[in-house]
């Protein structure tokens, strides 16, 4: 008798997302199958344009897929939305603030749209603004704060009713060290207390630090996933087989989560002599 | 003109040219043409019409020399292009040029796209041509004048375009900061309050003004409009240079008014962002409050209509909009007690004045309820993510709206009994009983517009662009339901049977209730379907 398989805290099943006529639009997510663990911590890379922010986009709700499943929790998000949605936060690409309202107004409203009563919205709300730093600001319009503390509000506007999964576009980028360093120990207190975080983001050094787990998306498709150890393992196979060097070019170095990324989606582009001239 | 300047405007307008005919490519769009085609059309067609009429009456004015109701026609022109703009701006199509500053433009070139964007504007179409009609009139009439009197015309409608503009640019400076809303809605509230002071207790001081002003009329001469008419006198008299001077001394406001429209444009070029200026605290340490409470409502419903309540009190536009209907019976019940002669109907049977007042308050508030989502923002996301269905997004903005819009009924009803114009109780009666009709219908084809045409509106700026497609559809539904609520009104009035006609709207009320609950039972599977469209609308920056 074998026990059965735990449910994963998201799955996708030939997640497909084409834009446009079938004949010539894009094929912007091409029959995708993830699976992420509950209570892993999760990169979602790719270069521009690879697909994954209209991944991370059909996984919250934003955008239908065009074909194939997603659970989450084991729930089929669009067969149940709201039992969904209610177990998940999201940070979204353009962070679904308010700007009219003040950071506690939005807070509060935030909330009690996921269910909060009043009390507990508010209270959740003050000690959210006093661990993100903006309890000074509470009462500040937020299309007045900079882009850092905005990160910061949509974020404890997103785990204020105590998600089990976290979707975050892209949480560090546009951030300074000080704001990142927040938004790391908040996501690091989540992970640590059993939530799943499920991030895309460019800064593949955070990525590194944070993330127990990794998937690489490259046109659409989805060329790698797994635990850093072994993407790195893969990737120095396959350079072992081709009878290549490592890149990182000292014999016995650890790859950085960088240098298996170029491996995987393909290297730098290296300019000739005779393009762009005219830059001087 | 420098010649980059004019390269630069060249580029711009074959840009916009290009914009135009990408924008073109979905069906949406072309359907948002038609109906802006549509209403362009039917725009004209009032604009001419009225052309027509001010050209045959300044002809035969002019022809007959009795030129002293000239004068009040230039200032209703005159008055219209300064007031037009503020109440029609959500229903005209503009371009907002400030877009333009992403390139690299000289200032000469800024300042003369913020002229021509002025000029785009339907209004300013509309009154230049009023303006033409007139300075035809008079020169059909009197061929020989033409030369003498088209300064003084070219000057008041150069001078015009100015102060409009100035007007325009100094209301939305004062509606984006919190500090200014307020003290604009305290001169709101005081006018009203002095309109009737003013009215009532100064009635006879009014009186005496005015006749002294009909006996003095050289006092009015200051102003451009009077001195475009002083101008005609003149020149119809024989004397072409006091013409010209009346023409220069109208010239001279333009100079004040070109330096302070300067002054702002170079604001805007250097960057200012009036959009951002709003709602600027000091920091704060209050404690967090607690949202609201409504009776009967669960809690995600009451934080959305909280919501959008907040949104409202912070966004002079929309405050404006729902303010404007208390100023129709103020403004009639102060003339009435100034002595003034009023309409009839006004005076005599304030019930059918109460009815056209709501009538009216739904009209002016139409492009609310079709473009609900208009000012979320990136906020629409939330509204896709948040563990709520669609329906009762909606439901909970129908619900902030219809309570407005009674508060509108309730105020209206007590500015006509502080003006003495009380409506008869079967009157009241069947006013307040169409309402739950007309609003229904209202918010019923406004939640579904609200999906199919969304337009992004920025917070304390008018003149922002609707769709064209959904103003036409909401103007014919108001002109429908209007016209049923109106019809039923005015044969009952006849018949002097109030009572039935309350009962006949309670059924159609009851039966649009049927209709509203049925199209909200699609409204999630809609909103799915219409939320790329949405988000993509709604989170551009």
């Amino acid at each position: 008798m074998t026990s059965p398989v735990p449910a994963a805290a998201i799955l996708t099943e030939n997640l497909t997302r084409r834009f446009g006529p079938e004949e010539n639009g894009l094929l912007a997510v091409d029959r995708v199958n993830l699976r992420v663990e509950t209570g892993q911590f999760f990169g979602f890379l790719g270069p521009n344009g690879a697909g994954k922010s209209t991944t991370i986009r059909m996984l919250t709700g934003l955008l239908e897929p065009t074909a194939g499943r997603i659970e989450i929790l084991a729930l089929d998000l669009y067969a149940q939305p709201v039992q969904v949605k209610r177990r998940i936060g999201v940070v979204p690409e353009g962070l679904a603030l308010f700007e009219r309202l003040t950071a506690a107004e939005y807070l509060n409203f935030a909330g009690r749209m996921y269910g909060l009563d009043r009390h507990t919205a508010a209270q959740r709300a003050a000690e959210l603004l006093e661990f993100t730093e903006l309890a000074d600001r509470a009462h500040t319009q937020v299309g007045e704060f900079s882009h850092g503390m905005k990160k910061k509000l949509a974020l404890a506007a997103a785990v204020i009713h105590g998600p089990r999964v976290l979707f975050l576009d892209e949480p560090f980028e546009g951030v300074d060290t000080v704001a990142a360093a927040t938004l790391r120990s908040l996501m690091s207190r989540m992970v640590a207390g059993g939530v799943t975080i499920f991030l895309t983001s460019h800064v593949l050094e955070i990525v590194e630090r944070l993330c127990s787990h990794v998937a690489i998306i490259h046109k659409g498709q989805l060329v790698a996933q797994g635990s850093l150890a072994e993407l790195r393992s893969g990737v120095e196979g396959r350079a072992a087989q081709a009878g290549a060097e490592p890149r990182s070019g000292r014999p016995g170095e650890k790859l950085t989560l960088e240098q298996i990324f170029l491996e995987i989606v393909g290297g730098a582009r290296t300019a000739a002599d005779q393009e762009l001239s005219w830059l001087g | 003109m420098h010649s980059d300047t004019l390269t630069q405007v060249a580029l711009i307008a074959q840009l916009r040219w290009r914009l135009f005919r990408n924008s073109l490519r979905t069906a949406r769009a072309r359907l948002e043409l038609a109906g802006q085609l549509v209403l362009s059309v039917l725009g004209a067609v009032v604009g001419v019409g009225i052309g027509v009429g001010l050209y045959g009456l300044s002809f035969f004015l002019a022809k007959d020399n009795r030129l002293a109701p000239l004068e009040g026609i230039l200032w209703g022109v005159f008055l219209a292009w300064l007031i037009l703009p503020l109440i029609v701006a959500a229903s005209t199509s503009t371009v907002d040029f400030r877009e333009l500053l992403r390139y690299p433009l000289r200032f000469s070139s800024f300042l003369l796209l913020s002229l021509a964007y002025t000029l785009f504007d339907p209004v300013a179409i509309t009154v230049l041509f009023w303006m033409a009609c007139i300075f035809a009139g008079v020169a059909s009439a009197r061929p020989d004048t033409a030369l003498w009197i088209a300064p003084a015309f070219l000057a008041l409608a150069v001078v015009t375009l100015f102060l409009s503009r100035t007007l325009i640019t100094a209301i939305e400076r004062m509606l984006c900061r919190p500090r200014g809303r307020e003290l604009f809605f305290t001169i709101f509230i005081l006018t009203m309050l002095s309109v009737q002071v003013i009215g009532i207790a100064a009635g006879d001081y009014l009186d005496l003004a005015w006749e002294y002003l009909e006996a003095n009329p050289s006092l009015l001469l200051v102003f451009p409009p009077s001195l475009a008419h002083s101008a005609i006198e003149t020149s119809l008299a024989g004397n072409g240079t006091g013409a010209l001077s009346a023409a220069a001394v109208i010239a001279l406001y333009g100079v004040p008014l070109f330096l302070a429209h300067r002054r702002r444009v170079l604001a805007q070029y250097r960057g200012e962002d009036s959009s951002a200026e709003s709602g600027v605290a000091a920091q704060q340490t209050a404690p967090v409050k607690a949202g609201w409470r409504l009776p009967l409502l669960p809690g995600a419903i009451t934080a959305l209509i909280e919501k959008e309540l907040r949104y409202a009190a912070r966004n002079g536009f929309v405050l404006i909009n729902l303010f404007i209907p208390l100023f129709i019976p103020a403004l009639f019940g102060a003339v009435a007690a100034a002595g003034e002669k009023v309409p009839e109907i006004l005076t005599r049977d304030p019930a059918t004045t109460y009815f056209a007042c709501i009538l009216y308050t739904l009209l002016i508030s139409m492009h609310l309820v079709s473009n609900q989502f208009a000012f979320e923002g990136h906020g629409i996301q939330f509204l896709f993510v948040a563990p709520v269905r669609f329906r009762d997004v909606v439901a909970a903005k129908n619900l902030a709206y219809a309570a407005a819009v009674i508060l509108d009924a309730v105020l209206i009803w007590f500015v006509m009994l502080t003006f003495g114009q009380m409506p008869s109780l079967p009157g009241t009666v069947a006013a307040l009983a169409a309402l739950p009709f007309l609003l229904l219908a209202q918010i019923t084809l406004g939640n579904l517009l609200s999906l199919y045409f969304p337009r992004r509106f920025d917070f304390g700026r008018f003149k922002q662009r609707q769709s064209g497609m959904s103003v036409l559809l909401a103007l014919l539904q108001q002109i429908v339901t209007g016209a049923i609520a109106g019809g039923i009104y005015a044969v009952a009035h006849w018949l002097n049977l109030l009572w039935i006609a309350a009962l006949l709207y309670l059924v159609l009320g009851a039966a649009m209730w049927q209709v509203y609950r049925m199209a909200l039972t699609h409204y999630d599977s809609l909103a799915a379907r219409r939320r790329e469209t949405l988000t993509a609308e709604l989170c551009h920056d």
